[in-house]
């Protein structure tokens, strides 16, 4: 049990998935303008990797595993997660057209998010039980969620300031990336 | 636009990194040490130009509602078979490079490129656009490599990938006065930024030139 | 409208397949290599561990509850080594470790190892590993004292590997755990012949006197700012004029080293000490020389009173 918090808090704050291994940056550029919107992606990526992870882990076990076909394990996937995006953007248009129409084209853009793809290799290639799979698909989309918002707010208030020319727009987001990253590094004595 | 000028357009006015701000995850992690680098780039650059090459021929069969899918199928064999190819012969390039060469099929160039330009243009297009793109990216990848290595360990250097036999290595900074830093995540956001910033100097600064004189 | 999703579909199939097969050969070609290459890694490392051995295969291994264990390879008939990764103080330490078929443990070989220069690393010198090589799967292996936090993943993974190797051979009795390394003992010293430190009280019941004494130790010798004496509960039999005990109240000295001295061994040495005796004298700990004079400040304070 204490490993699965640590493994938690491991994903979610020390290895964050966009500070610490630059992940799932695409959105973090563009939809991370203001809070709302930022949360909203959150939770769609959190739906989107969880989702994801849970077939792809299933897929190799049961199926590429029992009958050797584990180089097959990119491209089956990559396709689960792009039809899976697929299904939740279907979802989403239904209960919330609002949510659809403010993420508009960054939904399907996560299919090609680094971050879910990511976690369902890493839930192989670390070797995971299915408790662990489950706890570091949760973990990570928090962390990116948490991030996320967190830029957001900032970048609220920065797109109010005074920016040099050069700086303006994705140079400065980037700075603050930086700044975040540091601190966010501090958090490693943690576990 | 004529060949040459996509070609070019690939290293500054359309740098995929710099100015298009695709494939950030892998140019981040990545470029720590010139090796990485030039590793990285020459995978990205193969699966580029191959995937390029190979959608282009299929665009006119390939039924436009499941391109999508279509063109991820092809991306993620070719980046599979470099993931193979790359464990085999290149031992160590493949534990350093480790997950970001899977994560090549998500890198939003391939897939970018394969629907903006390879699914509208011949074959030959495709394969120059390919090899300008990619190599906008590799250069961009270089630069920010070497910039991060010398800071944070004061030494270039460069080895065979194949047989692990160093090329080159010259030492630019003193030891004692490496900023280790730059190894770090933090200091990958600050190069990237810096240098996002003087590429977004050099594009605009010229219109306005232009804009003067007129 | 099924006549196209159907057209889709069989397009994609085709494609799948193509690449599928693509793939397949891809993978026939390389797989060999790659499994060549997996052992090639590590049989540098396997065959100084193993010197003896012609041969190595990777083993799978099951049932590894530690989850430490990520690989492991026998050396035909001479034994198994077993590669285990556990987390250090500051990063993942890597490291093979080799037993023979009969229990004996062979050879430690630190892969990776990032912690704290001159602290962690000791682990990868002889200080460390010549107490692990020679010892059986079912003796326990010391800590090193003072880079407790490294040695003790190392022993933890070396512990892991054991489990699973006395499993697999079905030997009996455990894995000896871990043990905290003995006390090191440094020069000697009288007891009167560092300055006195300070009584800040005095019980007296019968023939025993109790003090509480402090002594300056290293913070306060060492001019750190806030810095605060040690203090020390001393007993002292005004009959016999011979010492009862001593112990720590208040240890204001490095957390990690100054504290070594709170142990049994250290302590003992107070017991019985003849206080009319210009010449009684006791050894101090080495590594928290400072510290241990301390008490010898303390323990002259409480005579002189």
């Amino acid at each position: 049990m204490a490993e699965l918090f640590t493994l938690f808090l491991t994903a979610v704050l020390i290895n964050n998935i966009i500070l610490s291994r630059f992940l799932g940056m695409c959105p973090f550029m563009g939809v991370s303008r203001n809070t709302s919107s930022a949360i909203g992606m959150g939770g769609a990526v959190t739906f989107v990797v969880v989702g994801a992870s849970l077939f792809t882990y299933g897929l190799y076990h049961f199926i590429l595993v029992p009958y050797s076909l584990q180089y097959m394990d990119l491209i089956t996937f990559i396709l689960v997660i792009a039809a899976f995006v697929q299904f939740t953007e279907m979802v989403i248009k239904k209960f919330s057209p609002v949510l659809y129409k403010a993420l508009g084209i960054y939904l399907p853009l996560i299919t090609t998010n680094c971050a879910v793809l990511f976690v369902a290799l890493e839930n192989i290639r670390q070797g995971f039980d299915f408790y662990e799979m489950i706890v570091y698909s949760f973990a990570v989309p928090i962390g990116f969620t948490l991030v996320l918002y967190l830029f957001s707010a900032i970048r609220e208030r920065l797109d109010i300031s005074d920016v040099p020319a050069p700086f303006k727009g994705n140079a400065i987001a980037m700075i603050v990336a930086a700044m975040m990253a540091l601190a966010f590094s501090g958090l490693a004595g943690l576990v | 636009m004529n060949r040459l000028d996509n070609f070019k357009a690939g290293f500054i006015k359309e740098n995929p990194v710099f100015a298009l701000y695709l494939g950030l995850c892998s140019v981040l992690a990545i470029s720590t040490t010139l090796n990485n680098a030039v590793g990285m780039g020459a995978a990205v650059i193969a699966v580029l130009v191959l995937s390029n090459v190979i959608i282009s021929a299929m665009r006119k069969i390939t039924p436009d509602e499941i391109r999508i899918p279509v063109y991820i199928v092809v991306i993620a064999t070719l980046v599979k078979i470099a993931e193979l190819l790359i464990q085999a012969y290149a031992t160590e390039l493949y534990v350093a490079l480790g997950v970001f060469i899977p994560l090549i099929v998500v890198n939003c160039i391939i897939l970018g490129r394969a629907e903006a330009f390879a699914s509208k243009n011949t074959i030959l297009d495709s394969a120059i656009d390919g090899i300008g793109m990619g190599l906008g990216y590799t250069v961009g990848l270089i630069l920010i490599s070497v910039i991060r290595q010398v800071l944070s360990s004061g030494v270039l250097n460069f080895s065979n990938p194949f047989t692990q036999q160093m090329i080159f290595e010259v030492r630019l900074i003193p030891q004692n006065f490496v900023i280790a830093m730059f190894s770090q995540p933090t200091g990958a956001f600050l190069t990237f930024a810096v240098i996002a910033a003087g590429v977004e100097y050099l594009r605009t600064r010229p219109a306005k030139k232009t804009k003067e004189v007129k | 409208m099924v006549k196209k999703a159907l057209h889709f579909a069989l397009f994609l199939a085709i494609i799948s397949t193509l690449a599928g097969g693509a793939l397949a050969f891809v993978n026939g070609l390389t797989a060999p290599i790659i499994a060549e290459n997996a052992i090639a890694a590590e049989k540098a490392n396997l065959q100084i561990i193993f010197p003896t051995a012609t041969s190595f295969a990777p083993m799978e291994v099951k049932d590894d509850e530690s989850g430490l264990i990520k690989a492991a390879y026998t050396a035909q008939g001479v034994g198994i080594a077993y590669k285990v990764e556990v987390l250090g103080y500051a990063a993942p330490i890597k490291f093979l470790i080799g037993f023979a078929d009969d229990g004996k443990i062979v050879g430690l070989s630190i892969l990776e190892l990032k912690d704290t220069q001159g602290i962690g690393t000791r682990v990868n010198s002889a200080e460390f590993i010549d107490g692990v090589v020679g010892k059986t799967t079912s003796d326990g292996i010391a800590t090193l004292s003072g880079a407790t936090v490294t040695s003790g993943a190392v022993v933890k993974g070396i512990n892991a590997a054991k489990a699973h190797f006395n499993a697999l051979k079905g030997i009996e009795g455990g894995t000896g755990g871990v043990v905290t390394p003995p006390l090191q003992f440094g020069a000697s010293i009288g007891i009167f012949s560092k300055n006195a430190g300070t009584v800040v009280s005095k019980s007296v019941d019968g023939d025993v006197v109790t003090f509480i004494a402090d002594g300056n130790g290293y913070r306060v010798l060492e001019g750190y700012d806030g810095a605060k004496a040690n203090v020390f509960e001393i007993k002292i039999n005004t009959a016999t004029k011979k010492v009862v005990s001593v112990k720590f109240v208040e240890m204001n000295d490095t957390k990690g080293i100054g504290d070594k001295i709170d142990a049994e061994e250290f302590w003992a040495q107070f017991i019985g000490l003849d206080i009319t005796n210009q010449d009684s004298s006791i050894d101090v700990v080495s590594g928290a020389t400072f510290t241990s004079e301390s008490v010898v400040r303390a323990l002259r304070a409480a005579i002189e009173d």
